[in-house]
């Protein structure tokens, strides 16, 4: 979640808080790619995830006296940029495009450059389908199975972010997940011809 | 040990979070519940499913398109209160020098009195009426 780089996120932090507009560019320059990830796993739309994104920033910088530049600034921001993110999903629904990709038999990023059309097109389904179940699960659980499989974000940094104990994030995930396959399996159910094309191609 | 616990220690295990006392502890348990076996299972099943799959990336132009926005919009609210502040004091100053100037004919302050209400007036309408709006809006509180 952090960045390595010449100046850490405290020497930024400080120096745009007494005005250095620059300072926290950079900063903001160095976490925007995690952010938007992240905020794209939760509202689908990339335009959407780009606003959210802009917005927490905005929103960062404008409450930057607020934080304490002694602790680490991704999470603070991070709770920002998901509470956006959870009140946009909450007004609008369920929307935007499937993010996710399937690099698994063939499936390639963006589909269709130079690989089988039909590998990609399991591949493509089976992104779907992950994806179709992940917006049935709540935001939080939707939340944590964001941060552990598709960010690859450690216990104790889903902790800091969430500001939970480990083992609220170990008991959550387990039911995120167990939420999440429940969802799949339901749809696989009704879905014999993906299944049928996925065990030919495994 | 209690079944909350044992789904913890799962979860560790599936994502290689656990340390040796609690990798054996799970053992254990795992052991002696062919329930917790299968539970375990089926969500490295589901673990399985996952592999592969990714969030795309982002278009190359994001961190762009954010200093573009952060340069743009971070300096508006102070620009704007600025020039509202400042046409707002220069209107009344005038509007009140002008009613107030006895070399000038009472019709010309009447009208200017007019004026000033009239302006007022419309503020206020639009000013309620934005409010309105603001409250109805399922999108208010988000900034585009």
């Amino acid at each position: 979640m952090s960045s390595a780089g010449a100046e850490t996120d405290k020497a930024l932090l400080l120096r745009a808080r007494s005005g250095d507009r620059e300072a926290f560019s950079r900063l903001a320059r160095r976490h925007a790619g995690e952010a938007t990830r992240i905020a794209l796993g939760y509202l689908g739309s990339e335009e959407d995830a780009r606003d959210m994104v802009q917005e927490a920033f905005l929103r960062a910088l404008r409450h930057m006296d607020r934080f304490d530049v002694e602790r680490p600034f991704f999470p603070w921001f991070y709770r920002i940029l998901r509470n956006l993110c959870f009140n946009l999903m909450a007004k609008r629904g369920r929307r935007g495009e499937c993010p996710l990709v399937c690099e698994r038999d063939g499936g390639v990023d963006p589909p269709g450059r130079g690989a089988d059309p039909f590998r990609t097109l399991v591949a493509t389904e089976r992104a779907s389908l992950v994806w179709e179940a992940l917006q049935t699960l709540s935001p939080e659980h939707r939340e944590i199975i964001v941060l552990r499989h598709f960010r690859d974000l450690s216990y104790q940094e889903i902790a800091e972010a969430l500001e939970i104990p480990r083992g609220t994030v170990m008991s959550r995930l387990f039911y995120a997940r167990s939420a999440l396959r429940r969802a799949i399996d339901a749809r696989l159910g009704d879905e014999s011809g993906t299944l049928a094309a996925d065990a030919e191609v495994s | 040990m209690d079944r909350e616990r044992a789904r913890r220690l799962m979860m560790a295990h599936m994502d290689g979070e656990l340390d040796g006392a609690e990798r054996r502890e799970l053992e254990e348990a795992l052991a002696a519940s062919p329930e917790l076996r299968a539970e375990l299972g089926r969500l490295e099943e589901l673990g399985r499913r996952l592999s592969g799959v990714r969030l795309r990336d982002p278009a190359d132009d994001v961190i762009e398109e954010l200093d573009r926005t952060l340069t743009k919009r971070a300096g508006l609210p102070v620009g704007w209160l600025l020039v509202v502040a400042g046409t707002l004091a220069l209107l009344i100053w005038s509007l009140g020098a002008w009613l107030l100037d006895p070399t000038l004919p009472a019709l010309l302050r009447w009208a200017g009195g007019a004026v000033l209400l009239g302006l007022l007036l419309l503020f206020l309408v639009k000013a309620r009426e934005r409010w309105i709006e603001y409250r109805r809006d399922p999108y208010r509180d988000v900034v585009r």
